[in-house]
């Protein structure tokens, strides 16, 4: 198995193709160089990756492409399957954590989520997944991506995937938002598919996934999205002569020398203006949200991420990420967990409520992922549990996914998965087909290295959909 | 600073290209028995060819090229042209108007050549030149604090970063010859923070298949990684068993985290119980319960769970917890000490642990040592392990090292593999080492290698001059392998001073080099270029070292950014995203620095009630232009300056007439100025290298 460089098969790398075409070599320099990049994407479509490929997906398993956006809620750290969705009541392995009844008859998840159990009818919870990374920096990588970390190449991560899949030219807002994390790069989709990172934080006396509570007028600036105000004594007119008088500057500068860098900086600032100037950008503010409406996903930084992923993708957002820090309960586990799944209950309760309510559920696919999974055997130094990346769950919901559905089984222990494996890369097959997305897509990495969308062992879990 | 100093005499010695069937698997430790093999003798260059004329023929060869194809090559740049480009290219800033000044007004004929001599004994060109060679071989940039999302990195983002790239800047100082700092880097074995080195090795975190990938690409210009797990499909001659060959130099080395690092991570452990212990005597009772704080937060998480123990990612899937055998050595020793950390209090272990945080992401490098009649059952079972990094490591072991496309390299008692390969690959016959670091210094002066992207040469790309690579290839051996001579010699041809200027309808084919290149800045010239151009730079020199890094965090955060593949390029440049869209447009720091000279309106400072900003606010550097403002009172003269600040030139007639007009229709005060300095510091002409 390669994960370096899968040969396409009978395809003629975009090298040799440019190579041997007519004015190939300036073509394949031009690609080749970050000013190239830069406004070679201009359009948001035409990328450094050409793609090409043919729809290899199974059209036959049903609701494909009902996912019209994507909410990825990302558990930093690696959530334990044990405490949280795969409960082992009884076992020697379980510890402290007490299982619950769900929605679906003889289901069963960690008691501190009650909110989630009722709404399991919802959920398509894969128990059965296994990887192989176990540290945290490479299994982030592999859990936004679908492909194990490699030196050579940086692959396209979900979110980037869906704006340059699913985008939409004229947006005002940027179509991957990234909240309370750095989301994944966007490797060959290029700069106008990164990640656009803002910052939620809780509100006024509430906390943070480490129980750090937020005081009034402590910590950094409360901005939201960082300098979307336009500076001290600069109104808009100032700004557009500022920005008129610098158009003439490039055309000055571009008329006897390469263009591209001008005409680059220009969309940058035209899609800043954009952002500045668009009504929508109000959806970053939380302060009209009603106190009700806050309470009812915690007054947390994680449900206030929640909140504004509902209301980015009210907004048509393509692709939300959410990001929950503290998942890496080495030490005094239990009391850890509970507290986050405290948190993460009604957060994600209110969001799938919102969601249902508006209509929006049904094209709306939520991803629920994280590292890896967590040792079964119990730290008893340290009352905690270790990286384990053999046997873990994730869950998807909304668009077009067929809830109440447990996918794979795990031992008595939680140690292995005994039937229904899904690997990344089977994951994100199943990603992909949900948001209608070919995985067989191929592009072109700058070197004119051939990559998928999807990594090209991965396949749809069938049942997840029917 | 390094002790291993070789001439390429002893190189038979140590090199026994035996045949597999005798290749009897020995392995050594390392560092000690090295002082009976190199000798300090210095190789005296046979030629006596001097600079001039390479430069010359290089030249000739470019012409030549240009004449069969007919194009015209454009026009010899200007003095202001030129020097800008120099300064980026050299010590990655512009000049100050005072320096164009000089050198415009400059009669004498050889004044560019003085220039260069002037710049490449300077002290910024040493910082510079070591910070070029940290981005090349890291791929990350020196200046970058944090570590990116699954590239690695983490053992050169800190102290031992530091260490490396001090090492790099005194290698650069001495002009050491680069066969010698290759070889060092190559096989530099201890502390991060002792030899820095090490900062090479530990960048790959002993991952054998990262490391030759990085080795091959770095100093030999291939690209080898996709002969990692299969025949390379477009190269019928790399097979998957060079690239292992390659891999096996590598196998016997460990990167482990220093004996203080396990000192820090008990001391976390017992100030974690400590607090645990703590908040559940209080919590007690109380309706909401908190997930705990980590004691160390979140920032030393990534550090201290990720890579427990060996970093190559040992803890993965049920490996943890096991020490590899130098940490095991370090908790004991650590137990004989009798600390009892459970005694001290939570300020004594916060205490300790603040003093031991810079060890925490410092290793040593060194050498696996396998006693020679265990080794083989010590193999065997090694290849048992369920952990397949382990596995593979031990196969690699096993596997009999072998040059690229070269001899094999049996091993030999008392000297490191690593060693062995740095010989192969500096050594004089290498065919591989010279041609691509004249390859990579083309590129990096001309914007374009000879062969395209630089480290990849393949049979899928000939070199569009082979003869340059030749030539320059030949020259750096003769002469000792002296990077500064390399420079002379571009840094002085017709090719490097052409203007970048095209006047023809069509931009011709790069390859050609008829032109100079336009290049985006990468993200250190900017900063660079940046805070000169606006005065900062020299107030800069006024406020504290924190002020300092937290400006240049702010432009870091913004800038940095990987384009698309391979780590070995680092591509951190101007990409055109919309948070650097706003971060120009609105970014406190860029105002900061325009600033006409006014106080901000008290609405807008609650705006920036960051602690940062507030930082700032106590003391406000003073502008230079409103220094500028006070000071000259024409127009055309205050433009004048500006356009020498930003741009290296002063502007033409044309160009001042629409300045000044626009100054004016702003209404000609300060804050016209800001919007025309704005305009200026953000328009292609700054952004590019030109």
């Amino acid at each position: 198995m390669c994960e370096q460089c899968d040969p396409i098969q009978k395809t003629v790398s975009r090298r040799e193709i440019l190579r041997y075409g007519a004015g190939g070599a300036a073509a394949a320099a031009m690609l080749a160089s970050p000013l190239g990049r830069a406004f070679a994407d201009e359009d948001g479509r035409n990328l450094p990756g050409t793609a090409e490929g043919t729809d290899q997906v199974d059209k036959s398993i049903a609701n494909r492409g009902k996912a019209k956006q994507v909410i990825m809620l990302f558990m930093s750290g690696g959530a334990t399957h044990l405490d949280t969705f795969d409960p082992k009541p009884g076992a020697p392995t379980q510890g402290d954590t007490r299982a619950i009844d769900t929605a679906v008859s003889g289901v069963k998840i960690a008691k501190s989520l009650p909110e989630l159990a009722k709404r399991m009818g919802d959920i398509a919870l894969i128990r059965g997944m296994t990887s192989k990374e176990g540290n945290h920096e490479r299994a982030r990588y592999l859990m936004h991506t679908g492909y194990a970390p490699t030196p050579t190449v940086v692959h396209a991560g979900l979110g980037s995937i869906v704006s340059h899949e699913m985008g939409r030219k004229e947006a005002a807002l940027p179509e991957y938002i990234a909240i309370n994390g750095p989301g994944a790069r966007p490797g060959y989709m290029g700069v106008h598919h990164a990640p656009f990172a803002i910052q939620v934080r809780a509100p006024e006396g509430g906390t943070d996934e480490r129980g750090r509570r937020n005081q009034r007028g402590r910590g950094g600036s409360s901005a939201v999205v960082q300098n979307l105000v336009l500076p001290a004594g600069v109104d808009k007119a100032r700004r557009d002569d500022r920005i008129g008088f610098l158009e003439k500057l490039n055309a000055r500068f571009g008329k006897d020398r390469t263009k591209g860098m001008g005409e680059a900086q220009s969309a940058m600032f035209e899609r800043a203006r954009r952002l500045m100037d668009t009504p929508q950008n109000t959806a970053f503010d939380l302060a009209s949200e009603k106190p009700e409406t806050i309470a009812r996903y915690g007054k947390t930084r994680f449900g206030m991420g929640c909140l504004m992923a509902r209301r980015l993708i009210d907004e048509g957002v393509k692709c939300v990420e959410v990001m929950m820090g503290g998942w890496d309960t080495h030490d005094d586990g239990f009391n850890k967990v509970r507290g986050l799944n405290e948190q993460l209950d009604p957060a994600v309760s209110a969001l799938m409520d919102d969601l249902k309510r508006s209509g929006k559920l049904d094209e709306t696919l939520i991803v629920w992922v994280g590292d890896f999974g967590r040792t079964p055997r119990i730290d008893t130094g340290r009352n905690g549990r270790g990286h384990y990346p053999r046997a873990w769950s994730a869950w998807l919901a909304g668009g077009g996914v067929q809830g109440g559905r447990v996918i794979g089984k795990t031992d008595a222990k939680g140690e292995t998965v005994t039937e229904g494996h899904v690997k990344p890369e089977d994951f994100y097959a199943s990603v992909a087909h949900a948001a209608g997305i070919d995985g067989s897509k191929t592009f072109y990495t700058g070197q004119g290295r051939p990559i998928q969308i999807v990594y090209k062992d991965g396949r749809v879990v069938k049942d997840v959909f029917a | 600073m390094s002790t291993q100093v070789h001439s390429s005499k002893s190189l038979p010695r140590v090199l026994r290209l035996l045949p597999t069937a005798f290749a009897a698997l020995v392995l050594v430790g390392l560092v000690a028995s090295l002082a009976g093999i190199g000798n300090a003798e210095e190789t005296t260059p046979t030629t006596s060819e001097g600079w001039q004329g390479v430069t010359a023929r290089l030249d000739a060869v470019i012409e030549a090229r240009l004449a069969e194809e007919g194009v015209k090559p454009a026009a010899r740049s200007s003095d202001s042209e030129f020097l800008r480009r120099l300064y980026l290219d050299l010590l990655g800033t512009v000049p100050t108007p005072d320096e164009v000044a000089t050198f415009t007004a400059d009669a004498s004929e050889d004044k560019r050549a003085a220039k260069i001599e002037e710049l490449l004994k300077s002290d910024s060109y040493d910082e510079h030149q070591a910070s070029f060679w940290f981005r090349t071989l890291t791929g990350l940039s020196v200046h970058q604090r944090r570590q990116r999302e699954g590239q690695g990195g983490r053992y050169v983002t800190g102290e031992g970063g530091k260490r490396f790239h001090e090492w790099l800047s005194t290698q650069v100082a001495a002009n050491r010859p680069y066969n010698e700092m290759v070889q060092d880097l190559i096989s530099a074995s201890g502390r991060t923070d002792e030899n820095g080195a090490t900062g090479y090795i530990a960048r790959w975190e002993s991952n054998a298949n990262n490391t030759a990938g990085a080795v091959a690409r770095h100093f030999l210009g291939v690209q080898i990684q996709c002969a990692q797990c299969h025949d390379h499909i477009y190269e019928p001659d790399w097979k998957q068993s060079d690239f292992r060959g390659m891999a096996a130099f590598f196998a016997t080395t460990r990167v482990q985290r220093v004996p203080e690092y396990n000192q820090l991570r008990r001391l976390r452990d017992a100030s974690n119980k400590k607090k645990a212990a703590a908040k559940q005597a209080a919590s007690k009772g109380r309706e909401l319960k908190r997930p705990g704080a980590d004691a160390m937060g979140e920032g030393m998480d990534g550090g201290m769970e990720g890579g427990g123990m060996d970093a190559g990612g040992m803890d993965a899937g049920g490996m943890e917890g096991k020490d590899a055998p130098a940490t095991q050595k370090g908790k004991q020793r650590g137990r004989k000490g009798g600390t009892d950390y459970s005694k001290m209090s939570a300020a004594e272990l916060a205490q300790a642990m603040q003093e031991l945080r810079k060890y925490a992401n410092l290793v040593t490098v060194s050498e696996q040592r396998v006693n020679p009649r265990q080794a083989k059952r010590f193999m065997e079972r090694l290849k048992k392990n369920k952990n397949p990094q382990v596995a593979e490591r031990a196969q690699l072991m096993a596997q009999t090292p072998k040059f690229w496309m070269g001899a094999e390299a049996a091993d030999v008692a008392g000297i490191s593999r690593r060693y062995l390969l740095g010989r192969w690959v500096t050594s004089d016959e290498n065919p591989y080492f010279a041609r691509t670091l004249a390859n990579r210094m083309w590129g990096h002066f001309m914007g374009r290698g000879i062969v395209d992207p630089i480290d990849d040469f393949n049979s899928f790309q000939p070199p569009s001059h082979p003869e340059i690579l030749e030539i320059l290839g030949a020259d750096f051996k003769a002469h000792g392998y002296d990077l500064r001579r390399v420079h002379r010699i571009l840094l002085n041809s017709e090719t490097y001073q052409r203007s970048s200027r095209w006047e023809g309808e069509e931009e011709p084919d790069a390859l050609l080099f008829a032109k100079a290149p336009v290049r985006p800045l990468n993200t250190e010239q900017l900063y660079f270029a940046m805070t000169r151009a606006t005065g900062l730079e020299t107030n800069l020199n006024r406020v504290s070292r924190r002020q300092q890094q937290a400006i240049q965090q702010a432009i870091f955060s913004v800038f940095t950014f990987v384009f698309d593949d391979d780590e070995g390029k680092a591509e951190e440049d101007f990409s055109g995203s919309i948070p650097q869209g706003l971060f120009l447009m609105n970014g406190e720091l860029l105002q900061r620095a325009l600033s006409g000279g006014r106080e901000m309106p008290a609405a807008k400072q609650a705006k920036f009630r960051g602690r940062k900003n507030r930082r700032f606010r106590q003391k406000p550097p003073q502008s230079m232009l409103e220094g500028l403002l006070r000071n000259e009172t024409s127009d055309a003269a205050r433009v004048r300056h500006l356009y020498l600040r930003a741009y290296g030139r002063a502007p033409s007639t044309d160009e001042r007439k629409g300045a000044v007009a626009f100054v004016k229709a702003q209404g000609g005060g300060a804050k016209a100025y800001e919007d025309f300095f704005w305009a200026l510091l953000n328009s292609a002409e700054f952004m590019t290298n030109h």
